[in-house]
C-alpha cells in the first residue's frame, strides 16, 4: 500500500486489490511486507522453550542415575498417591516415584524411538529412493517386498522378531553382534531392531512416493546431460528435496512407536522389568478413573518431547530459507 | 508429410543426425508410441537450427534423445566425427561436455536446495569427480551388473524357470488332488498312494528344473552384497582423497562461475550463496545457461528455453542467446512452438509433424513460400499485430493430431490435409529439394499460386485515410521481439 492513489476506501474494496488477502487487513499500518517476512524468521519464544525441554529430556537420559530423585524400584510411600510436596508427581501402583519412571523412562523410550526411527528411515528412505528412481523392475521388487512388509500386522511381527531373538529370561551370556550383553540390553536392542522394521515400509511408501515426484523434475534431466552418475542425483538432486516429507513422518512414528514399545512390554516379551514411559502408562491404565496422575506425568513427558522435536524440525526448515520457487 | 530421407543433409556439420527413431513402449500389449520416426537433419557451426511444430510432435523428444536420455531406439548422432551411439559410459561423459541443454522451465531447471554457485558449478564438479580413478569394487560392480542382468534375462534361464514353475504347480496340484480322493486310515489321515508318490517326483523334477535359477540367483545376489560391503572402505578412502584436494577445486570453480554467470548478466557477487527461488523466471534461465557454458559447450541445445517466460524477458533470453552464439561461436538447436520467435533467430527451420520432418528451409522461406500444407496452416496462425487484419483468416487444421501409437499410414498428416489423395494414403513421401535451400516431403506441394493464402493481406474494404492511420502505429515486423 506504498502508493496512495492505489489505496482504496472501504475495507471491502482493500481486499479486492489485494487479491482477497486478509492478512494484508490487518497491517493498515502500513508496514511493509517485506519487513513482516523477515520478523517470520525470527525464532521465537516457542523455539527456545523446545529446546529447553529437549535439553531437559537429554539430562534425564544421560545422567538418570546422578539426578536427585529416588531409584526407580525403591519404594517411597503408599501406592497410588497423588502429587505432593514428598513425591512430586504422586506414586504408582506399586509406591514407586512416578518421577523417576518418567526420567529413568526417557532412557528406554527415547533410545528405543530413535534407533528405531532412524534404522526405519535408513532402510525405508533407501528402498524408496531406489524403487522411485530406478523405477521398472527395481520399483517392482523393492515394492512389493514392502507391501508383503505391510500386509503382516506389525505388532505380530515385532512380537516374533523380539521373542525369537530375545526370550525373555534368556542366559547371561547373550551376544549383540560381537559384544557381550546382559538380557534386558539385549531384549531392548531387539526391540528397537523389530521396531526399526515396522518403521520401514512406510516410511519407504513416503519416500517413493516423493522421489517419483522429484525425480520427474528438469533439474534431474539437466544432471543426467551433464553427465552425472545415478547414485551422486539420488543423493545431491532427490534426497535432499524428499528428505523434509520423511523427516516430518517418522518423527510423528517416534510417537507411535514409543507406544508400540510398551504394547510388547505388556505382552511380556522385551525388557519388561525396567522402566519406559510405556510401561509407565500401562500401569496406570487400569486405574485412569480414579488415579489419572499416573498416565498423565508419562503421557505428558511423551507430548511434550514429540512437540519438540516436530516444532524444531519445521523450525529448522524455515529457518533453513529454502523454498519451492512459486512459479 | 511424414517424410523421410536424408536429401537435405549437407555433410560436414557440427551435428549430424540420421534416421533417428524414438518409440516408447505402451503397457504390456506391445504397442508402441512412435514419439520420433526416422528424423534427419544437420546443424552446421556457428547456425541456428529452429526446431517448429505442434505440441506432441516430438521435438523435445528428439532433443532430448540427441542427449541421450534416453537414448534414441534407433539412428544416429554424430557429434562432429564421433557417433554417440558406439561410444561407451565413459566415453560418453567425455562428450557431453561438448553438447548441453536447457530446459523449458526455468525454475524446475534448478534444484531448489542448492545455492547457484554449487549448481553452475555441478558439471565441473561432475568431470573433476570422474578424474579421481575409480575403486576396484565400484569397478567390479560397473562389470558384474550388466553381466548378470544379461545372465538373468537369458531367455533359455527364463524358459527352464517357466517349465519349472508349471511344473512344480502342477504336482503340487497333484499331489492336493491325489491325496484328497486318497483312503483315509485310522487317524483320519487320507494317503495319496501312487498318485501322491508320482506328484513327489514331479515335484522334485520342478525343483531340478528351477535349481539353475535359484543358484544364479543365490550366488549373484551374495555377489553384489560382498561387493556393497566392499565399497564401504573403498568409498571413504576416496572421499579422504577428494576432501584434501577439494580446497584447491574450489577456488578454481569459483572463478569459472563467477564468469560465467557474469556473462550471462547474473551479478555474481552477490549471487553465488543464494538459492533458486530468490530468481525470478528469466534470471532462472540465465543461470541454466550459466551451467551449460561452463563447460565451454560446442552446441546448446534450447528446448523451449523461452515459452515460459514473460514476452519482455523472452527478448533479454534470446539476445543473450545471440550474443553468446556470435562471441562463443556456438551452435544452437533451438526447439520451440512460438514461430514468430524461431523466425527471428534461426538461420534454418525444420517443421516437424507427429515425430516426422515436413519442410526444411530458411526461414524466410518457410514464412513466404511455405511448401508443405502443414507449413503454410502453421504460418498462417501467427498472430499479426495489425487490427486490420481478422484473426479468423487464419488458416485452419480440421481434426485432432493422430494417435502416435497408430500414426497414419504413408504421409502422416494426410488424416487432416484438404490436398491429400490416393498415394498419400499408400506412399511416404521422401524429402526432396523444391526450391533452393528447401526441402519438401509431400507428394502435392505448394507452388505460387498457393501462396497468397498464407499472406494475411489487409480487406481491401477498408478506406485508404483509416488504413493509413492505422498503418502509421502498427509495429513492422509480425512478433517483433528483438
Amino acid at each position: 500500500m506504498s502508493e496512495p492513489d492505489l489505496v482504496p476506501d472501504s475495507p471491502v474494496d482493500r481486499l479486492k486489490v489485494d487479491g482477497g488477502n486478509v492478512s494484508s487487513l490487518a497491517e493498515t499500518s502500513g508496514e511493509p511486507a517485506a519487513a513482516a517476512s523477515y520478523q517470520a524468521k525470527k525464532k521465537g519464544v516457542f523455539f527456545w522453550l523446545a529446546i529447553i525441554w529437549l535439553a531437559i529430556i537429554l539430562i534425564c537420559v544421560l545422567f538418570a542415575n546422578f539426578l536427585p530423585v529416588p531409584e526407580i524400584d525403591e519404594r517411597v510411600g503408599d501406592i497410588r498417591q497423588g502429587p505432593s510436596s514428598e513425591n512430586l508427581l504422586g506414586t504408582n501402583n506399586l509406591g514407586r516415584s512416578v518421577l523417576s519412571q518418567c526420567i529413568y523412562g526417557a532412557r528406554r523410550s527415547m533410545g528405543v524411538a530413535m534407533i528405531a526411527t532412524l534404522g526405519g528411515t535408513i532402510m525405508g528412505g533407501t528402498i524408496g529412493l531406489l524403487a522411485g528412481f530406478y523405477r521398472r523392475t527395481i520399483d517392482t521388487v523393492l515394492t512389493s517386498i514392502v507391501n508383503i512388509m505391510l500386509a503382516i500386522p506389525g505388532l505380530v511381527l515385532a512380537l516374533a522378531l523380539v521373542g525369537f531373538f530375545a526370550p525373555s529370561g534368556g542366559f547371561e551370556d547373550q551376544r549383540f553382534l560381537f559384544f557381550d550383553v546382559s538380557p534386558a540390553t539385549n531384549a531392548t536392542l531387539w526391540t528397537a531392531i523389530a521396531l526399526a522394521i515396522l518403521a520401514t515400509p512406510a516410511i519407504a511408501r513416503v519416500a517413493r512416493a516423493q522421489t517419483l515426484v522429484w525425480s520427474d523434475r528438469e533439474f534431474v534431466l539437466a544432471s543426467r546431460t551433464i553427465g552425472t552418475r545415478n547414485l551422486r542425483i539420488i543423493v545431491r538432486d532427490v534426497l535432499p528435496n524428499v528428505l523434509p516429507a520423511m523427516a516430518s513422518f517418522a518423527l510423528i512414528g517416534i510417537a507411535a512407536l514409543v507406544v508400540v514399545e510398551a504394547a510388547l512390554a505388556f505382552f511380556g516379551v522385551g525388557d519388561v522389568t525396567g522402566a519406559s514411559w510405556g510401561i509407565a502408562i500401562n500401569n496406570g491404565r487400569a486405574d485412569l478413573e480414579d488415579y489419572p496422575h499416573m498416565v498423565l506425568f508419562p503421557s505428558l513427558f511423551m507430548f511434550l518431547t514429540i512437540l519438540s522435536l516436530n516444532y524444531l524440525a519445521d523450525k529448522f526448515v524455515d529457518l533453513s530459507d529454502i523454498r519451492e520457487a512459486g512459479v | 508429410m511424414a517424410g523421410s530421407g536424408t536429401a537435405h543433409l549437407r555433410g560436414g556439420g557440427a551435428l549430424t543426425v540420421e534416421h533417428l527413431t524414438v518409440e516408447f513402449p505402451v503397457g504390456t500389449s506391445g504397442d508402441k508410441v512412435h514419439a520420433v520416426s526416422d528424423v534427419s537433419f544437420d546443424l552446421m557451426k556457428g547456425e541456428t537450427l529452429g526446431v517448429v511444430g505442434e505440441s506432441g510432435c516430438g521435438k523435445s523428444t528428439t532433443g532430448k534423445a540427441i542427449m541421450r536420455v534416453p537414448p534414441p531406439t534407433s539412428g544416429s548422432v554424430r557429434l562432429g566425427a564421433i557417433d554417440l551411439s558406439t561410444l561407451g559410459a565413459d566415453q560418453l561423459r567425455d562428450v557431453r561436455g561438448r553438447l548441453q541443454m536447457i530446459f523449458q522451465d526455468p525454475i524446475s531447471s534448478l534444484n531448489p536446495r542448492r545455492t547457484i554457485r554449487d549448481i553452475v558449478a555441478e558439471p565441473l564438479t561432475v568431470r573433476w569427480l570422474d578424474g579421481f580413478p575409480r575403486y576396484p569394487a565400484a569397478q567390479a560392480w560397473d562389470n558384474f551388473t550388466p553381466a548378470m542382468l544379461k545372465l538373468w534375462k537369458n531367455k533359455w534361464l527364463v524358459l527352464l524357470t517357466k517349465i519349472g514353475l508349471g511344473v512344480l504347480l502342477g504336482g503340487v496340484l497333484l499331489y492336493v488332488v491325489a491325496s484328497a480322493v486318497g483312503e483315509p486310515d485310522q487317524f483320519g489321515r487320507r494317503d495319496g498312494g501312487a498318485g501322491a508318490d508320482l506328484a513327489n517326483q514331479i515335484i522334485r523334477g520342478g525343483g531340478l528344473l528351477l535349481a539353475p535359477a535359484a543358484i544364479v540367483g543365490i550366488i549373484g545376489s551374495a555377489i553384489w552384497l560382498l561387493l556393497v560391503f566392499l565399497m564401504i572402505p573403498f568409498k571413504i578412502a576416496r572421499s579422504v582423497l577428494v576432501a584434501m584436494e577439494k580446497k584447491e577445486f574450489a577456488k578454481e570453480v569459483d572463478e569459472k562461475v563467477f564468469t560465467a554467470l557474469e556473462e550471462v548478466g547474473i551479478p555474481a557477487q552477490v549471487s553465488m550463496t543464494k538459492y533458486p527461488h530468490e530468481f525470478s523466471g528469466g534470471q532462472a534461465q540465465r543461470i541454466s545457461i550459466a551451467r551449460a557454458l561452463v563447460l565451454d559447450p560446442e552446441i546448446i541445445i534450447c528446448d523451449e528455453p523461452v515459452s515460459a517466460l514473460d514476452v519482455s524477458v523472452q527478448a533479454q533470453v534470446l539476445n543473450l542467446l545471440e550474443d553468446l552464439k556470435a562471441s562463443r561461436d556456438i551452435s544452437l538447436i533451438f526447439i520451440a512452438h512460438d514461430l514468430a520467435v524461431v523466425k527471428n533467430i534461426s538461420d534454418r527451420v525444420v517443421v516437424m509433424y507427429l515425430g516426422k520432418v515436413c519442410e526444411v528451409g530458411q526461414p524466410d522461406l518457410l514464412y513466404s513460400k511455405p511448401r508443405h500444407p502443414y507449413t503454410r496452416a502453421l504460418m498462417s496462425a501467427i498472430p499479426v499485430p495489425d487490427p486490420l487484419v481478422d484473426p479468423r483468416s487464419a488458416e485452419e487444421i480440421d481434426g485432432e493430431l493422430p494417435s502416435p501409437i497408430h500414426p497414419p499410414s504413408g504421409c502422416r498428416f494426410r488424416t487432416r490435409c484438404a490436398r491429400a489423395t490416393e498415394i498419400c494414403s499408400t506412399a511416404e513421401p521422401e524429402i526432396a529439394e523444391v526450391a533452393d535451400g528447401q526441402f519438401v516431403a509431400c507428394h502435392h506441394p505448394l507452388d505460387e499460386k498457393d501462396w497468397h493464402l498464407s499472406e494475411r493481406s489487409v480487406p481491401v474494404t477498408v478506406s485508404s485515410d483509416l488504413d493509413g492511420l492505422l498503418h502509421s502505429t502498427t509495429p513492422e515486423a509480425p512478433g517483433g521481439v528483438k
